[in-house]
């Protein structure tokens, strides 16, 4: 068994209303950073998996992102592992 | 696009046809498909609700808009309204929860008044922690974010909530006389603006789809995109929309909620009585490429809706402005009572507004209007004998344990006029504006309309009644939130009924107008229903608000009195009954003895020779969590309740929760005068004890030789009552 | 001493009149101020009330610490010009503006919370002997970020450069050290440094007992009776 180090950023997905995104964008394009645009918020998770090789660790990862990390009603999530190599493509949850 | 894609039935679309006199477009089929939705035509409960009264003294505004109004006194009017967001609640918790207190803010400051309370009345089933922390933690995240607060509320629980929790919230506001604005003021010529968050693509059937049918796991895919609650924006629009009503030239406003624009433009042409232009390419998007049907059915939340005076809105605009917002003309109004939708430079809709609102075939309503029989006992008389561990194992009850694990993450004194807030069976505000105050209550198990919906109904409303007259409060009016099943089943709305019945023989006897409320039907999945639930909330005239009468003792020997305690009690309803597994039919409440001892505990709490000093209903958890709460749990250790109950019919006595009953404490020299007044009045009454010098509450059972003798100090009840294990 | 007033408001904030309301009860001449403004208005005191300014979204006060009348009040600050009291969000907007040292994270449970609390004068700030050490007042809290943080060793400097003003206490175990409802490190409920002053609980909510405790009438009172 190996540790694989994995981090996962987790989204709202694109149609859906971020008023955290929105409130603090509105204020920094008035307080100097004009050029600033399409913020959004979203949660950066760092863990490490125990697991067999990378493609374990990654299915682990993207099971805990459905079941648990990511909302799937609202959320989605992205998932490195291994240097930024990203292995796993953009998953929405549902 | 075809009828039953937006919802309509085969007849429904027939009706469309013969009024539109064309084929519609496919964006006047969705109009209609969200219009004469169940959530937003109330076809199904309109002809019913007709039923309630909705006269009385203090009524400004009654039924049909978007809060009722009542008269506080010439320097006050109240605007209050319950709503439901029980589906929106079940699929994405802490959202659905946040949107459904937006939203009914949202219509309280359409009437003008700034929100000062709020309450929620919550049902879930029996294994739904993570569900009620999401739900607690939307209704905190809006309430508390945007600056309201949350004075009380109830939770219950039972097997039909699993799949259907309840998520229901009154709002309270106060408005000065002279400010009536509503969706009924705006004139043809005039301009239509949209004001706060820009649309997207959220929630669109939300309405006609999502709360006006039953969930099936098949209906995953029909699920919109989630309307997320954005309190800051919620906070701004309502300052914005307040100031624009004082600053003056605005004609009507109207909150967009379900079936956003669609709804919203349609009801307020008809409401006014004129027709409405709307230029689409004007409302400002979130989203790029959003079509006309996008944009009109959106859910986007934090919208509202102003018609001002073609000259004579800058005022009301600049105040909008002053909040950060900036106010789109999307349109004007008309004198012909079209309802046409411009896009892209095409006409896309081209309607009568009354079709949207009125046009949709109504479910007839049945007659005659009479109370129904009393279902046949099953059981509920059978006597149970009951020991002291349970009495204190019953405490711990989900329908019955302390609350304060929710309450706490509620933001409950906010805007300084809480006098009595969530840990009492009534909120009491006081007001700047006036020396009188408020009483609110909400009121409501669905344990009790389980079986007999018109006694659960009634009881309800003597419940909500009830806890006002504690503070000598008398009840301006009512608002009503009735959830159920799915109303095509006939047994189902045959007790959706009964309990509007229920509702309307207890407001007539104890005089109180409804004034408005909320319908939500379809709360069934997976053909598992909920018992049917009316949810009550009461606003009431407190007359000295900054000294609430005590619900709890505080001298040493003073009497211990119940009131209205029933002939034959029963543990139907009750959760004792619950806890065994199989409700009855909850009993009658003797409405015109209600009336009575309302009438006469009003009078007599302001009659200071009297001696009452403290006093509360009879609920939840019947005499038995009511003597502990009067007794009260953090009261010194140098203070306790004696009584002393017959032996006969013990645990009925004790946990009975019939409506209507009182426990007071009474100082001597007010004792024989009270008892006399009762007696006059044939209100039954008795002395159960009176306070002690020793802690706790102690109850002795018989006399004579077979006497026995339980006693609990406060610690052991607190730890009992305070015992929360379902993480 | 003056008790010219100005409160301000931000977008989000929700506090603002009941603070107005409880000054003017105590007699204070007060001024509303916007958070757009780039300049006090004359005043001998600056109020920043709570809320939820700017949704308190990104982090509790973050943006409103960069407002444009922040400008001005970190201005008036610096040149000793006015006394600040920062309450609830304001606490936590002089925080994020640096003005007050150290941060408000999380409740400990992660959750709002609003209750009763004690709070106990542990140093009295300079300028307000009238705060005398050992003083207790009963007061509401009402907020999720009210956990008082600051980087290791800070928390023994604020001690030491006498800025630990207000800490909670159990009132049952009567123990002055220790307890927080919320988190807050050596339960540290208001700090100050010079003539800015920050606290969680909200002293305008507790004008009466009509309203559960008067102790906010009286911390209100000592305030306006310190420098300006």
């Amino acid at each position: 068994m190996t540790r694989y180090p994995v981090r996962m950023a987790v989204t709202l997905k694109p149609e859906v209303l971020d008023p955290a995104g929105q409130a603090t964008l509105a204020v920094i394009k008035e307080r100097g950073f004009g050029m600033v645009d399409e913020l959004r918020i979203g949660k950066l998770v760092d863990f490490s998996v125990q697991a067999r090789d990378p493609a374990e660790a990654l299915e682990v990862a993207q099971r805990l992102g459905r079941e648990f990390l990511a909302n799937p009603v609202l959320e989605r999530f992205d998932v490195w592992m291994e240097e930024d190599l990203r292995l796993g493509a953009g998953c929405d949850g549902e | 696009m075809t009828a039953a894609d937006v919802g309509l039935t085969r007849a429904e679309a027939m009706t469309v046809r013969a009024l539109v006199g064309r084929e519609p477009t496919d964006l006047e089929w969705g109009l209609f498909g969200v219009l004469w939705s169940e959530h937003c035509s109330y076809k199904s409960s309109r002809n019913r609700l007709r039923w309630l009264p909705k006269d009385g003294a203090a009524v400004v505004a009654g039924p049909g808009g978007n809060a009722g109004v009542v008269r506080l006194d010439a320097a006050v009017e109240v605007a209050f309204k319950v709503e439901s967001h029980n589906h929106p609640s079940f699929v994405e918790p802490v959202q659905g929860a946040a949107t459904g207190v937006g939203g009914i803010i949202r219509d309280v400051v359409a009437m003008g008044a700034r929100p000062v309370a709020l309450m929620d009345s919550l049902r879930f089933g029996p294994q739904a922690a993570a569900l009620r922390e999401g739900v607690v933690r939307g209704i905190g995240g809006y309430g508390n974010a945007i600056g309201v607060p949350t004075v009380g509320g109830e939770v219950f629980y039972g097997p039909g909530y699993a799949k259907n929790p309840l998520v229901n919230v009154l709002c309270v506001g106060i408005r000065r006389p002279g400010r009536e604005i509503g969706a009924r003021g705006a004139k043809p010529g005039e301009e239509v603006y949209l004001i706060g968050q820009p649309t997207g693509r959220d929630g669109i059937h939300g309405a006609s789809l999502l709360a006006s049918r039953d969930f099936s796991q098949a209906d995953r895919d029909m699920r919109p995109t989630v309307q997320v609650g954005d309190p800051y924006t919620g906070k701004l629009l309502m300052e914005a929309t307040l100031a624009a009503v004082a600053a003056g030239g605005v004609s009507a406003v109207q909150d967009l909620g379900a079936a956003g624009l669609a709804s919203a433009t349609a009801e307020l042409a008809v409401s006014s009585g004129v027709g409405i232009a709307l230029d689409l390419d004007r409302v400002p998007c979130r989203e790029a490429q959003m079509s006309a049907y996008e944009i009109m059915l959106s859910e986007t939340q934090e919208r509202m809706l102003l018609v001002l005076a073609a000259d004579g809105g800058e005022d009301a605009l600049d105040a909008i402005r002053a909040w950060g917002l900036v106010p789109t003309k999307i349109g004007v109004t008309t004198a012909d009572g079209q309802y046409v939708l411009t896009f892209r430079g095409q006409r896309v809709a081209v309607l009568e507004a009354s079709w949207l609102v009125d046009g949709c075939p109504l479910k007839p309503a049945p007659s005659p209007r009479v109370a129904p029989p009393l279902p046949a006992r099953t059981t509920g008389s059978v006597r149970v004998s009951i020991a002291s561990q349970e009495l204190l194992a019953m405490l711990a009850d989900p329908d019955l344990r302390d609350r304060q694990p929710i309450y706490r993450r509620y933001d409950s004194m906010i805007q300084t006029r809480t006098v009595w807030g969530p840990e009492h069976e009534v909120a009491v505000l006081c007001l700047k504006e006036s020396t009188l105050g408020l009483a609110i209550a909400v009121a409501g198990p669905g344990r009790w309309a389980a079986v007999d919906a018109y006694s659960g109904g009634a009881a309800a409303v003597a419940l909500a009644v009830s806890r006002l007259a504690v503070q000598a409060a008398e009840p301006l009016g009512l608002t009503d939130g009735l959830n159920a099943g799915n109303p095509d089943q006939p047994e189902t709305l045959a007790a959706f009924d009964q309990m509007i019945l229920g509702i309307r023989d207890a407001a007539l006897a104890l005089e109180v107008p409804v004034t408005g409320g909320n319908v939500s039907f379809h709360n069934e999945t997976d053909a598992v229903s909920i018992w049917p639930t009316p949810v009550i909330g009461a606003v009431g005239r407190h007359p000295r608000p900054e000294r609430p009468w005590a619900d709890a003792v505080t001298r040493v020997g003073r009497w211990i009195v119940l009131i209205n305690a029933p002939q034959k009690p029963t543990l139907a309803g009750s959760v004792w009954e619950q806890r065994t597994g199989q409700l009855t039919a909850y009993p009658r409440v003797d409405l015109e003895r209600l009336a009575r001892t309302v009438h006469w505990l009003r009078q007599a709490l302001l009659t200071d020779a009297l001696g009452i000093e403290a006093v509360r209903t009879v609920a939840d958890g019947g005499l038995w969590l009511a003597l502990i709460k009067l007794l009260g749990l953090d009261g010194p250790g140098n203070l306790g309740i004696a009584v002393t109950l017959s032996a006969e019919a013990l645990a009925e006595q004790l946990l009975n929760e019939a409506a209507g009953q009182f426990v007071l404490s009474i100082d001597d020299r007010g004792w024989p005068e009270v008892s006399a007044q009762l007696t006059a009045r044939a209100i039954d009454h008795r002395v159960l004890g009176q306070t002690v010098a020793e802690d706790g509450l102690t109850v002795r059972v018989g006399s004579g030789s077979g006497a026995s003798h339980w006693h609990w100090p406060r610690t052991e009840l607190a730890a009992a009552w305070r015992l929360w294990e379902d993480k | 001493m003056g008790n010219n007033v100005a409160v301000v408001t931000f977008p989000g904030s929700n506090c603002d009149h009941d603070t107005v309301w409880a000054l003017q009860e105590l007699g204070a001449e007060v001024v509303m101020v916007r958070h757009d403004a780039r300049e006090l208005p004359r005043c001998d005191r600056v109020v920043l009330p709570g809320g939820f300014s700017y949704g308190d979204y990104l982090r509790a006060g973050a943006l409103a610490a960069h407002a444009p009348i922040m400008d001005a009040v970190g201005r008036a600050v610096a040149r000793d010009a006015v006394s600040v009291l920062g309450i609830c969000n304001g606490f936590q907007i002089l925080c994020e503006r640096g003005i007050l040292p150290g941060t408000l994270w999380s409740n400990t449970s992660g959750e709002f919370l609003c209750r009763w609390e004690w709070v106990e004068v542990a140093t009295s700030p300079p300028g307000w002997p009238a705060f005398v050490p050992g003083m207790r007042f009963r007061l509401p809290i009402a907020h999720a970020q009210g956990a008082f943080r600051v980087h290791e060793g800070g928390a023994a400097q604020i001690w030491a450069e006498g800025g630990a003003f207000l800490r909670y206490v159990d009132p049952v175990r009567n123990a002055a050290t220790g307890y927080s409802p919320n988190g807050s490190v050596q339960g540290i409920a208001g700090i100050c440094r010079g003539r800015v002053i920050g606290l969680m609980p909200h002293p305008e909510r507790a004008m009466s007992p009509v309203f559960g405790s008067e102790d906010g009438r009286r911390f209100l009172h000592l305030w306006l009776g310190g420098p300006s």
